[in-house]
């Protein structure tokens, strides 16, 4: 029946929504700076109508639903990009300390230092029975191998701290995990009911992003709305499920760890198939680039050690003795495997305080003879001093140019992985502002719409003034 | 397309950061000079620079082992002039006492001079410089002449002392003594000893014999300090060029490691001006927006 009442019941329905629109305006303001945060949007509609006899007749308005303003597909591509940002801006990390282990640009690089060594050789061949010069070419051995060691060591270290930030990424996976396992059952069991679950949606966003700039994953949702996630192909969460990741030690990598996940039961060694994030980052520094450096400091080291014995041991001291190393030899287990080498390398502890043992002459008794201090001075800018391919031969040279080398390949990939980070940084941005574009709050748009529902509000109030009033009026009607 | 508030603030964040980055490079620049400071920098170019300072090194160390080379050939050079000369006085002498004007006693006095001389040489061929002696190879602590039983014998080895002056050039800083003071069989200590012998002797014909194994002695001599004199003359030739080599390096350093200053401070300037703008421009991102107009 369409009466008066009928109008009283359609204004409240109506003043009703308008008060919900007002909320979720309200929320949309409330969250200007909330960067995950969808802006939402009231979707109204008319109500159901229904029949008066022969005429159908409108009940006023209502809550259709209230929609998350998202682009899935811009989702999906920050959701990619952060993973290559985590692997980047990790990398980059890790070579700003690396770069600084080869400092070259000063007076104290290896470079220079080994210069110095073999400079200290010549000017025995000048005098080749003085002791301040035997003196200085024991010191500057020792200074030479001190900061092979010392690069090594601070190499060693670096990756040492990688590997322990393993175990602690893990952790934090493991944990984020969890929460988006938890919002997927809490999304799917309030989305039955047909509602949007946005506020949600947006924060299983915001830690599907966490996640993938620690960890490569591959993101799939389901009718449910529940997201799959994968870590290395092999799933990750499934529904309200976790295989958790864990860490074993390889033995075989300097006990450093091995990340494994949980696979029904068992758990499988997925080190190398993870594919991006921080933790991509960490792992080729940790088991490529690091180890890289590392075997080209042992292989210089060795080849000085070993080219620098060959010709001191065959030479004699100021006492005409011979045969003695100027290093402590280095003796590879297997032919070309330096392993080591250059955390090991000294002066012989037979010599280093004894200036005469240094072994100048070619022929015992010859105090004069400076030989074999040239020919050591002269290994400085000799090739076929270094086993560039570990095969047990030496086949690069000089020493200089197989260091620059390591410098270089060093510089210009931390120059690529900061160049990289930039570049992520970048596409980032340019996504997120183009994600903002579509979903971020617009306070404009938000006092525009305030406004118009401001006005209706007000006019639908005076709407039900009047009803009230014609309401008296016909209470009154019998008096 | 919407454009809104977090747009501008991730944009303005974005672009100072980076803006204060090249700022940052640029102070660096400008306040140090260099426009390597990391091998990052300029891989290949810190690379080459560093190429470059090792050879400069080394060219630093070829002119060191130079100058002491140096030192070690003048002082033969002036002891073979002095040998020279000593000799030279010699001939003179024993000419005179070659002929038979001259009676035995001033012969004898002659003799007594030419004996002294004698030891005077052997001194000069037994000089030690820098605790070296100059003329006995490369036993260069063993005394390269000694005299017994009136006879002068050479204790030192023909070995060659060398030092690298240049990559591929070493220049030999000494000359063997038996080289420089016998000539064949015959040496400037017999010889000058002969002279002595036959002038108590009287004996004239034997001391005009005498003279002429002195003159080829002398020959010898000159043409030892032809050897030491054309060895200095290369050190000198290989000085400038190491100088000029050095130079070069340097100059190639610097063009690589070396800020170019003008380029710089204005650079500076730039990036300076951006970092005001950018900054400036973020400062005016106010919430300028509807709600300031309602009532």
């Amino acid at each position: 029946m369409v009466g008066l009442f009928s109008s009283l019941e359609l204004a409240k329905k109506s003043l009703m929504t308008h008060q919900f629109v007002f909320h979720v305006i309200g929320h949309n303001i409330a969250n200007v700076n909330t960067p995950e945060y969808s802006r939402q949007r009231v979707e109204l509609g008319v109500v159901r109508p229904f029949r008066l006899g022969e005429r159908t007749v409108g009940v006023g308005v209502d809550v259709l639903g209230v929609h998350g303003v998202r682009d899935k597909y811009l989702e999906y591509q920050i959701q990619k990009e952060v993973q290559g940002r985590g692997e980047a801006s990790y990398m980059s990390g890790s070579y700003k300390i690396i770069e600084s282990i080869f400092q070259e640009q000063t007076d104290t690089g290896i470079s220079k230092i080994m210069g110095n060594f073999f400079n200290s050789w010549n000017d025995l061949t000048v005098n080749p029975t003085g002791l301040p010069e035997r003196s200085t070419v024991l010191n500057n051995g020792k200074v030479l191998a001190d900061k092979i060691k010392e690069a090594y060591r601070r190499l060693k270290e670096q990756q040492a701290v990688e590997n322990g930030d393993v175990s602690s990424m893990v952790k934090d996976i493991n944990e984020t995990g969890k929460e988006i396992a938890k919002l997927n059952m809490e999304i799917a069991s309030g989305e039955a009911g047909g509602e949007e679950m946005n506020d949600l949606r947006d924060r299983r966003n915001k830690l599907l992003q966490d996640l993938g700039e620690k960890v490569g994953i591959n993101v799939y949702e389901n009718e449910m709305h529940q997201v799959t996630v994968e870590i290395a192909s092999r799933p990750f969460i499934v529904g309200n499920n976790l295989n958790e990741l864990s860490v074993q030690r390889n033995a075989s990598n300097s006990n450093y760890y091995d990340i494994y996940i949980n696979e029904s039961g068992h758990v499988v060694n997925i080190t190398n198939q993870i594919d991006g994030g921080a933790m991509k980052g960490l792992i080729t520094m940790r088991d490529s680039r690091i180890p890289e450096y590392l075997t080209k400091l042992d292989n210089l080291a060795y080849g000085l050690i070993t080219n620098v014995n060959n010709l001191h041991s065959g030479g004699f001291d100021l006492n005409g003795n011979t045969g003695v190393n100027f290093f402590t030899p280095f003796v590879p287990t297997t032919p070309g495997d330096y392993t080591g080498a250059a955390a090991l390398i000294e002066v012989n502890p037979a010599i280093a305080s004894d200036p005469e043992a240094v072994a100048a002459s070619s022929v015992a008794g010859e105090i004069g003879n400076n030989t074999v201090a040239l020919q050591i001075a002269d290994l400085e800018r000799a090739y076929n001093t270094v086993d560039s391919d570990n095969d047990g031969t030496f086949d690069y040279g000089t020493f200089h140019d197989y260091y620059h080398q390591l410098v270089t390949s060093v510089g210009a990939e931390a120059l690529n992985s900061y160049t990289r980070e930039t570049a992520e940084g970048e596409i980032i941005t340019n996504l997120q502002d183009r994600r903002s574009e579509v979903s971020s709050v617009s306070l404009d748009e938000e006092s525009a719409t305030l406004i118009q529902f401001q006005k209706a509000y007000q006019v639908m109030a005076r709407f039900m003034g009047v009803v009230d009033k014609m309401t008296d009026i016909m209470i009154n009607l019998g008096r | 397309m919407r454009a809104n508030e977090s747009i501008w603030y991730r944009d303005a964040l974005f672009y100072i950061n980076l803006t204060k980055l090249r700022y940052d490079k640029a102070i660096q620049e400008t306040t140090s000079g260099k426009k390597i400071h990391k091998i990052s920098d300029d891989p290949s170019g810190a690379a080459f620079a560093l190429g470059l300072k090792d050879r400069r090194g080394q060219i630093e160390q070829f002119t060191k082992n130079l100058d002491t080379a140096r030192i070690y050939l003048s002082n033969a050079e002036d002891v073979l002039n002095k040998v020279q000369n000593v000799l030279n006085k010699v001939v003179t002498d024993a000419s005179e006492g070659a002929t038979d004007t001259m009676d035995l006693s001033q012969k004898q006095l002659i003799a007594n001079d030419i004996d002294q001389l004698r030891t005077q040489i052997m001194d000069l061929a037994n000089t030690r410089v820098m605790n070296r002696y100059l003329f006995s190879g490369t036993l260069i602590d063993t005394q390269p002449f000694t005299e017994t039983g009136g006879v002068v014998g050479y204790n030192g080895n023909t070995n060659n002392i060398d030092v690298q002056i240049g990559y591929s050039i070493r220049v030999t800083t000494n000359l063997p003594g038996d080289q420089v003071f016998t000539n064949g069989a015959d040496d400037v200590f017999q010889v000058l000893a002969d002279i002595r012998d036959h002038l108590n002797a009287n004996d004239s014909v034997a001391v005009s014999n005498d003279i002429p194994r002195l003159g080829s002695i002398l020959d010898n001599m000159a043409h030892q300090r032809g050897i030491i004199g054309n060895r200095m003359h290369e050190l000198d030739i290989m000085r400038d060029s190491l100088k000029e080599f050095s130079n070069n390096l340097q100059e190639k350093i610097s063009e690589i490691e070396d800020a170019n200053m003008p380029e710089a401070i204005s650079n500076l300037m730039k990036e300076e001006t951006g970092l005001r703008v950018t900054l400036q421009a973020a400062s005016r991102i106010q919430r300028i927006t509807l709600f300031d107009y309602l009532g």
